[in-house]
């Protein structure tokens, strides 16, 4: 029979609600927001979350990049990342002087304006630690040219058993890679066209060989503006030929990818350390919600029942609850919090338990008030004269007239606890081990991706507080106008 | 209760939130701050030399003497409560004492009192000046709209202040200095320049007209993200007077409309409406610390910052310590001004 009623009652509380377009709003988000948390581990990586902090984990992730789809919007194409596994193997064995010589070519086809921020080989090799192999590297380019990138460099491991290696050669920490290129374009020319031509040497003394940019002068046309980072795009398929000298026959290479690093990565981009901010900013919207509602809940709670109990109780105790709910009241939160985030551990924990400690007396004091005036109420007295204890008439007739407002007040109090706590995570006070939206911003405004307009990393954390902080303002609001109805606009 | 007692309450009362807050503070500071004092001494001892006659034994315990010396010297002898009470009454004298590795920008002074006095003023006048912009486009905006309720304007008006409540003032920092200040390049990156730039200044209105161009995104940003909630509130404290039975007599006695709405409507408006402009302008003082530092605005939000990260535990104290002041003394201000308007608020 009580669920009856509570039904009814609650069908009348929707069709009032549903009248304030903004209240609905307020709601559809919140489906949103929720879906969004529900939904994180497969829109996004949580294995990206996980290792947030492990900065090995992030190699091969491009550092700074924007996002993918800026690509749709831009005459200009900056090359995607890739990972190519396909490759060619060719293998020649010698077996009278227990030499193997492998070689392996990866292609990769590029067809961007901008070029990848490195090239990545990969591969597991397997050998006796007494006699390492050799290796070389040459790229074979679009227009022919072929340079040495590596000449028969020893791989040297420490041991004297087989060993199992990973090989990891990015282009760009290449010893004198840009020397290489430079020298290995010259050639080209030379070949080309007889001799070095003018513009060349020009652009050759006016460089800084250690300023260039490898990956410029690999995929640009030889032509004018090579080396000084002006030229054209030279498309086609790069060939990478790695070349392994074994000296013994049973030795083993499995390669396993070509990791393109692009200039350009994911949905949301990536931070100054290569981090995936499309999972950082998904998973981050549990937190948001957590920590949002959580302290909300707690703190109206707490104020509610402090603010009814002291204007209830009256006389001494209201004195004394009213002097303490005043001392915190009229404290300067977010200084004292910062300074009590600085004192203790940094746990997300002890921030919420911090932000309810400073949140209840504003409720407190407004729930007083209206304690005064309920307690005046016949049917108050009525109860006292048939003997029911105070708890009781707290409890059975003045909260559940206290309540509306609470519901109001914790909808409306979520946004100022989720900024409070953006706030602290961006001083660095809170808890290091989860991503919190605050946190990238922290980490955004230290990497100075304000200076270098990374805006890909600047707007999205700071866009999502908002929004999770308008969704509970457009709720609180259409909730304060149904259950608190003051104010009618004629 | 007559107006003196009700001031009188109120005072003793903000005296103890002071005291209170203040002791708090000094306690959970006190382990940090004098860790660093001994430390310090430390480093001092091991300066000494010990007279050359003195045989090993004895040297440590000469060291010892001195050590007890210098604690003697700073009071670290004593129990724990005494050392509270001296530094909490050091403080309510505004004896602040020095700071290890922080100075004033244009002084160069150590002293505590000297950094807060000048960063205070910075705060001030960024933070006054935003409220007093905030208040005047707030009230224009908040009366238009509470006399054409459910107009555009006012719709606008209450999804503005929706919006600008979630939004976090030092983000929007960050967007202003990313966009106006890097790629426009229309203002300064760091506000800290204006110490440089006013050097070269010779006359009072080159003098503001500097100090406004380092000031001016700091105040955008801070009105920008203040003003559409002022406007709500102001909106609806004028809703309410309007409902007024004595609106509708003064229109009914044929006042007209405009001497209605400034002339009565305001002065009906203005106590809640200054509390509310009060109130934020001590809400903003709170996130003053992370917009300034997203500014480099060398206020005392800064300055306190810079302090915790570099374990100054003199400034951190003398820095809560002038701000709770400030806070309280706003409130009881406040409070009386209330009192005095409102006489019906002395009674609650």
């Amino acid at each position: 029979m009580v669920s009856k009623e509570l039904l009814v009652k609650l069908q009348d509380f929707w069709s009032e609600y549903k009248r304030y377009k903004i209240g609905v709003v307020g709601i559809v988000l919140l489906v949103f927001l929720l879906v969004l948390t529900i939904a994180a581990p497969f829109i996004a990586n949580p294995e990206h979350v996980k290792n947030w902090n492990v900065a090995e984990y992030w190699a091969d992730y491009p550092a700074e990049a924007p996002p993918e789809w800026i690509n749709w919007f831009s005459p200009v194409k900056r090359a995607v990342q890739e990972r190519i596994t396909n490759y060619t193997i060719h293998e020649d064995v010698h077996e009278a002087i227990n030499v193997k010589i492998v070689e392996v070519y990866f292609t990769y086809d590029y067809e961007y304006d901008i070029p990848p921020k490195d090239l990545v080989i990969k591969a597991t090799l397997q050998f006796n630690a007494t006699t390492p192999p050799l290796y070389s590297l040459r790229v074979i380019r679009p227009d022919g040219n072929e340079i040495r990138l590596i000449t028969q460099k020893k791989l040297e491991v420490s041991g004297a058993n087989i060993t199992t290696y990973d090989m990891r050669i990015a282009l760009t920490k290449i010893e004198d890679i840009n020397t290489r290129l430079i020298n290995g374009i010259e050639k080209w020319l030379e070949e080309k066209y007889e001799e070095v031509p003018e513009w060349f040497e020009e652009e050759r003394e006016k460089v800084e060989v250690t300023m260039i940019d490898p990956m410029l002068v690999l995929f640009s046309n030889a032509s004018e503006g090579i080396l000084s980072g002006t030229g054209s795009p030279l498309k086609g398929n790069y060939t990478l030929a790695l070349r392994v000298v074994f000296r013994c026959v049973n030795d083993t290479i499995t390669p396993t990818e070509l990791l393109v690093k692009g200039s350009v990565y994911g949905l949301c981009g990536t931070d100054g350390s290569g981090r995936d901010l499309w999972s950082g900013i998904v998973f981050g919207t549990q937190w948001a919600l957590i920590i949002g509602l959580l302290t909300s809940v707690l703190s109206t709670f707490i104020g509610v029942l402090v603010g009814v109990t002291s204007g209830y109780l009256g006389g001494l105790w209201d004195e004394l609850i009213q002097r303490i709910t005043q001392i915190f009241y009229s404290m300067p939160v977010l200084p004292l919090l910062i300074l009590m985030a600085y004192l203790w551990k940094r746990s997300i924990w002890n921030v919420i338990i911090l932000l309810v400690i400073f949140g209840w007396s504003g409720v407190a004091i407004v729930t007083r008030s209206m304690a005064l005036q309920l307690k005046e109420a016949l049917y108050v007295e009525a109860a006292k004269a048939t003997g029911a204890s105070s708890a009781r008439i707290i409890f059975k007739y003045i909260m559940p007239q206290v309540l509306p407002y609470a519901f109001a007040t914790i909808a409306l109090n979520v946004p100022s606890a989720i900024l409070t706590e953006a706030g602290l995570s961006f001083l660095g006070l809170s808890d290091p081990t989860i991503v919190t939206w605050g946190r990238i911003l922290e980490d955004a405004n230290g990497g100075g991706a304000v200076m270098k307009n990374l805006w890909w990393w600047v707007i999205p954390p700071g866009l999502m507080i908002a929004l999770v902080g308008m969704t509970f303002v457009f709720i609180g609001n259409a909730l304060d106008a149904v259950l608190n109805p003051k104010l009618k606009s004629r | 209760m007559g107006l003196g007692r009700f001031l009188v309450v109120k005072t003793i009362n903000a005296a103890i939130v002071l005291l209170v807050v203040l002791i708090i503070v000094t306690v959970l500071f006190i382990d940090v701050s004098e860790k660093e004092l001994i430390s310090s001494i430390e480093d001092y001892l091991r300066t000494l030399k010990p007279p050359q006659s003195l045989p090993p034994e004895k040297v440590r315990e000469w060291k010892e003497q001195r050590r007890m010396e210098e604690y003697r010297r700073y009071g670290l002898d004593k129990p724990k409560w005494q050392r509270i009470f001296y530094r909490v009454r050091d403080v309510l004298m505004l004896n602040l004492g020095t700071a290890t590795h922080m100075k004033s920008f244009i002084s160069g002074s150590n002293k505590v009192k000297d950094i807060i006095l000048e960063a205070l003023p910075n705060t001030i006048i960024l933070f006054t000046t935003a409220q007093l912009i905030d208040i005047a486009i707030g009230l224009i905006l908040g009366l238009q709209a509470a006399r054409k309720v459910g107009s555009i304007l006012d719709r606008s008006i209450s999804l503005i202040a929706m919006i600008s409540y979630s939004l976090p003032m030092w983000w929007v920092g960050m967007l202003m200095l990313m966009f106006f200040s890097y790629r426009l390049r229309w203002f300064p990156s760091s506000a800290l320049n204006v110490y440089e730039a006013i050097r070269h200044v010779s006359n009072p209105l080159e003098y503001i007209a500097t100090w406004a161009y380092y000031m001016a995104l700091p105040l955008v940003t801070v009105v920008l993200v203040t003003f559409g909630g002022t406007a709500y509130v102001t909106r609806n404290i004028v809703v309410g007077v309007l409902q007024e039975d004595f609106v509708m007599a003064a229109r009914a006695k044929g006042i007209p409309e405009r001497k209605v709405l400034y002339g009565h409507v305001l002065r009906t408006a203005s106590p809640p409406i200054v509390t509310m402009s009060a109130l934020s302008i001590i809400g903003s003082l709170g996130g003053a610390i992370i917009t300034e530092t997203v500014f480099t605005w060398p206020g005392m939000g800064r300055v306190y910052w810079i302090a915790l990260q570099q374990s100054e535990t003199g400034v951190l104290i003398g820095t809560t310590f002038i701000s709770v002041f400030l806070f309280v003394v706003t409130l009881i201000i406040l409070d009386i001004v209330y009192g005095i308007l409102d006489p019906r608020v002395r009674v609650g």
